[in-house]
């Protein structure tokens, strides 16, 4: 079962053209000795030099985050200090910025393996092998760089806790997956995102092992239970909207501001000027925003992890035969000002029976949203937004052609110019006068 | 405020540089005429003063390269406006026109200069060459002039 499980996420992750990459850690008693700064090793290669530190009565213990980044070792602070301390003191390491798939190499390539999940001291207690080689030491996920110093602050504890028990101790500290990713394509992201946590727990976890605790996040009441009335803001008063068709909503608790100049449902035409929007925090890091107009409701459910967020949608509740609605493109930007445009968003139902499309769709979510807000004169969509240009647009195309174009017709034009050679023949004026042929 | 998508932010570039390319290079070229031809007739006119003024005619035709350039150059500048209202089409074709008359003087330019040069040495030593020069400067000259056709009706599109 376990193999089974191992195969398919291994499938999983190998049909993904572009690896991520996660950085790791190692320190222990031999360290590896000199690496190039930014190569990049796959699970095989890494598993290898992993094994390769080993002997026969070495212990080697994996520090697994979630979600791990080359950014968040350096950019990651409490109050001017790093939170990484401990790591920082550590005097003989190795540090590797971007492996492919450590976990599941390390996993593939040991035999005997442990796993624990670790949220507190009290977890450290558990932390003892026997006959096993490797022992992986998952962490709970990381909201803030807080949790980045606790974590920090266990390995060190687990670290000299085994390293009284064992006297040969090898360390990687790394991740599953990075914090932040610049994937190409936007549709396997999301879909990644989503595998990860119906996923991972059955996978690493060992079958004796009790299940973790997981406690999901409590669901907060809607807040403003009282006031929810739908806005809708005509589009000569606002700025933002692009031609007459086009409106703009927000929400009266402002977490939502949203542009549309269509809706259609099944090829039923939805009146642009009859939608409602409402707009409830489900938790510190969940939105949920809804469109109505009549019988039809399109929610989206807008999640932000890791400073990006995304959104999925459910339209009705998913009543009918619990379908789930994938944008065509998938909802998301990088920031938590971003908003996301893309022109037109078409969201189909899995078994694409329903079809609803949204016209000049843009959409921006607050999280925090400021009270404050006069909202005639400053909500407006931020000047970040996240479209679906990648790197080189037709225009920008366009542009590096012209000025390529008009750069080297100069430079011929300068060559020509350069190749003019005036005539110092008649420098010297008390020489004799001689008749020129027309060669010169 | 979001623009449309047919009259973006950077449509005026491409119109800039339409009006750009047209002067600077319809420049290079009459400078290029200029130049060459100056050096052959400083080099003749040691032996010739008196052809001097005739041997002039090849640096003003030089010189009308530069206002073909100079024309299409201000008519493109007229027609600049911020974005909403410049479209990228408008954009484009004024590109196309700078591009035209400006490519295109810069040849004129460069044939203009290399016939000035030997014609005019030429003329020194065989004064019937003289009316051979002339037509051979015309036809060069008209190159240019082609160009600021299919600028001008590029432009009026």
């Amino acid at each position: 079962m376990l193999k089974l499980y191992l195969a398919l996420i291994s499938l999983g992750f190998a049909t993904q053209i572009n690896c991520e990459s996660v950085p790791a850690f190692i320190f222990g008693d031999k360290t590896p000795a000199h690496f190039p700064a930014l190569e990049h090793l796959n699970g095989d290669e890494f598993a290898t030099l992993i094994k390769s530190q080993a002997t026969k009565d070495t212990l080697t213990v994996v520090f697994v985050e979630n979600k791990l980044s080359v950014e968040d070792f350096s950019q990651c602070r409490l109050k001017t200090k790093t939170c990484f301390e401990n790591l920082n003191n550590i005097e003989r390491k190795s540090y590797l910025s971007s492996v492919a798939q450590p976990v599941d190499s390390l996993m593939a390539a040991f035999g005997k393996q442990k796993s624990i999940t670790v949220s507190s001291a009290e977890d450290l207690k558990d932390a003892k092998v026997d006959g096993e080689k490797i022992l992986f030491v998952y962490f709970d996920e990381v909201e803030s760089a807080e949790d980045f110093y606790k974590h920090d602050v266990l390995i060190n504890k687990l670290y000299n806790q085994l390293k009284e028990q064992n006297e040969n101790v090898v360390a990687v500290y790394t991740g599953i997956h990075p914090s932040f990713t610049y994937s190409q394509s936007l549709k396997r992201k999301i879909r990644e995102a989503e595998a990860v946590p119906a996923e991972d727990k059955p996978v690493h976890e060992n079958p004796e092992e009790p299940k973790p605790a997981e406690e999901p996040k409590p669901a907060e009441e809607p807040k403003a239970v009282e006031e929810n009335k739908p806005v809708l803001q005509k589009p000569k008063q606002h700025d933002d909207a692009v031609n007459a068709s086009q409106i703009v909503l927000y929400d009266s608790n402002h977490y939502a501001l949203m542009a549309l100049s269509g809706f259609i449902v099944d090829n039923n035409t939805i009146d642009v000027h009859s939608l409602q929007i409402e707009s409830t925090k489900v938790s510190e890091n969940e939105l949920t925003v809804t469109l109505s107009s009549g019988s039809h409701k399109l929610a989206l459910n807008t999640h932000m992890s890791g400073g990006s967020w995304f959104v999925k949608f459910r339209y009705n509740d998913n009543n009918e035969d619990n379908e789930i609605y994938h944008p065509r493109t998938a909802v998301y930007a990088f920031g938590e000002h971003f908003s996301f445009g893309c022109g037109n968003l078409i969201i189909e139902s899995s078994k694409r029976t329903h079809i609803i499309q949204l016209f000049g769709f843009q959409y921006q979510p607050n999280f925090n949203p400021d009270p404050n807000i006069d909202v005639d004169k400053d909500l407006k969509f931020s000047d970040s937004v996240s479209d679906c240009v990648g790197f080189f647009s037709p225009a920008i195309w366009g542009a590096l052609f012209v000025v390529i174009l008009l750069v080297s017709i100069l430079t011929w034009g300068l060559y020509m110019m350069m190749d003019i050679r005036t005539m110092d023949r008649f420098d010297d004026p008390k020489g004799k006068t001689i008749t020129i042929n027309a060669q010169e | 405020m979001a623009l449309p998508e047919e009259a973006p932010i950077y449509g005026p570039f491409f119109g800039v540089m339409g009006a750009a390319a047209a002067i600077i290079f319809s420049a290079l070229g009459a400078a290029y005429g200029t130049a060459k031809s100056g050096t052959g007739i400083a080099a003749m006119s040691v032996m010739r003063p008196e052809l001097i003024m005739k041997s002039i005619i090849p640096v003003v035709m030089a010189g009308i390269i530069a206002i073909y350039g100079l024309v299409v150059a201000v008519l493109i500048a007229g027609a600049l406006e911020e974005p909403p209202k410049y479209t990228l089409y408008k954009a484009f074709i004024h590109l196309g026109a700078g591009l035209a008359v400006g490519f295109s003087g810069l040849a004129a330019g460069f044939a203009i200069g290399i016939v000035g040069d030997a014609g005019v040495r030429g003329t020194t030593q065989q004064p019937r060459l003289f009316v051979g020069m002339i037509l051979i400067l015309i036809f060069a000259e008209v190159l240019g002039l082609y160009g600021l056709i299919v600028a001008i009706y590029l432009y009026t599109k």
